[in-house]
């Protein structure tokens, strides 16, 4: 099996572009990063979208979308901003698939500054199902939800994370994005069993595979989900772990780094490391 | 506890919001009480502090020189309702100081600042202020980071003008009488 693998673009750098371009098979755009609010609408910012329109035309990178502002875990509601942005790339870009964070940010109108993850119960599943179900209808490619980091713990579960994400999955027929370095992170952070983990999870949904170095916080002693440096040895050999068990929609492997972390990591070192990881996985 | 109960709570704590009369449930009490609440909060506002840097450079800089940005942008994020945005998070802060009270060149700065991103955004704009310092002088100092020269510039009274009328230049200064 060969795996597509592809890194982030947040839209400013047509230079990072036009150098990593001809190392990727696949660039992941966020529809928040790429637009502003101007005089009451958000809309997609004209030069990001040329950046895009340029790759199409110039390049064979296929073009996923991976937001972060749907909140499609807020009791009062998802982001029709982030709809209607949604709606505007779809409209101008081809698009192989689109995908969201299993979570919430916004509570009552109000941004919370972070991503939270969803309480396991079946008032949540329902809602959220019926959710994407809408989305599915809306934009007519595959939409696929991610794991997200825990932060803080919720009462009541009545279901662990493999078994949340089987219900999903299983209930709309969306697909997964595996986010290994967060997993890692829940194993650091609140000792979750991996081995038990993916013994339990359906992997037919899985279509891409996230992987990320991130920042450890020495003053909480917690491994956060900010994506600052290169993939470690350990989080990729998670990934292979998981490709050995061949989950068969698997297609994509996208490597996160934040924008404000390009110019100390450097655009030289995540080249290589693009090349690494084509030769480890393909 | 439901959805709404249950993400209610959490965003009162992290907005540092006190609670209602009836108190704490068990479970708030305890993530009240969790480091892992403490670094939510601090994630929250170490995003939010690149947002504001990137968007507004100027004050971004002053207020960093000045160690007043970490407190501003913690009143901020607990008393405003911020956008999911970026850019739009950055109106949101320049406008928050410049309603709220502060120290004069803080409030003074952030309106010049606020005017300047509106009229190169293409928006209409007419700002006059009287400046106590000459502000050539005040931004050149704090883009090179010298910030105690630009607080020690001699007092004066200079009237800074913003328009989008303007085609050559980004803001004109005159220098008035005492």
């Amino acid at each position: 099996m060969k795996y597509a693998i592809g890194t982030t673009y947040e839209g400013k750098d047509f230079d990072y572009l036009q150098e990593i371009i001809p190392y990727v098979k696949h660039i992941e755009v966020s529809p928040d990063s790429i637009s502003a609010y101007n005089q009451g609408r958000v809309t997609i910012n004209e030069s990001s979208l040329q950046h895009l329109l340029w790759m199409q035309e110039n390049s064979d990178a296929d073009l996923l979308l991976h937001g972060v502002g749907l909140s499609i875990g807020s009791y009062d509601g998802y982001s029709k901003d982030y709809i209607n942005i949604l709606s505007e790339l779809f409209s101008n870009l081809a698009v192989k698939w689109h995908s969201e964070h299993l979570a919430y940010t916004m509570v009552n109108g109000e941004n919370l500054g972070t991503m939270l993850t969803l309480p396991h119960t079946d008032e949540v599943i329902t809602m959220v199902c019926r959710r994407i179900d809408a989305i599915q209808s809306k934009f007519k490619v595959p939409f696929l939800m991610e794991n997200v980091i825990s932060m803080l713990p919720n009462p009541d579960e009545q279901y662990n994370e493999a078994q949340f994400l089987n219900k999903i999955t299983h209930l709309t027929g969306c697909g997964l994005i595996l986010d290994v370095y967060n997993l890692q992170c829940d194993e650091k952070n609140f000792g979750l069993n991996l081995d038990g983990f993916f013994d339990e999870l359906d992997l037919d949904p899985v279509h891409e595979l996230h992987l990320a170095g991130g920042l450890y916080d020495t003053e909480y002693d917690f491994q956060m989900d900010i994506h600052a440096h290169l993939t470690a040895g350990s989080t990729i050999a998670l990934a292979q772990t998981i490709t050995r068990k061949q989950p068969k929609n698997l297609q994509n492997i996208t490597f996160e780094i934040l924008e404000e972390f390009i110019p100390q990591v450097g655009t030289t070192k995540i080249i290589a490391h693009l090349k690494l990881l084509d030769t480890l996985f393909n | 506890m439901t959805l709404s109960e249950i993400q209610t709570g959490l965003c009162r704590l992290i907005k540092s919001r006190p609670e209602s009369d009836k108190g704490l449930d068990d479970y708030f009490t305890r993530v009240s009480r969790s480091d892992n609440l403490q670094l939510v909060k601090k994630i929250a506002q170490w995003w939010r502090m690149i947002q504001i840097e990137e968007f507004s450079v100027l004050t971004g800089n002053y207020l960093r020189a000045t160690n007043m940005l970490g407190a501003h942008i913690h009143d901020f994020l607990k008393t405003e309702k911020y956008s999911a945005f970026r850019n739009e998070v950055g109106f949101q802060f320049l406008n928050y100081l410049v309603r709220t009270k502060h120290d004069r060149m803080t409030t003074i700065l952030a309106e010049l600042e606020l005017n300047l991103i509106k009229q190169r955004l293409g928006d209409a704009v007419h700002y006059k202020k009287i400046w106590p310092v000459d502000p050539y002088e005040f931004i050149d100092h704090l883009m090179q980071n010298n910030y105690h020269a630009a607080l020690e510039l001699r007092e004066g009274r200079y009237l800074v003008t913003v328009s989008s009328r303007f085609k050559d230049k980004v803001f004109s200064v005159k220098r008035l009488g005492i």
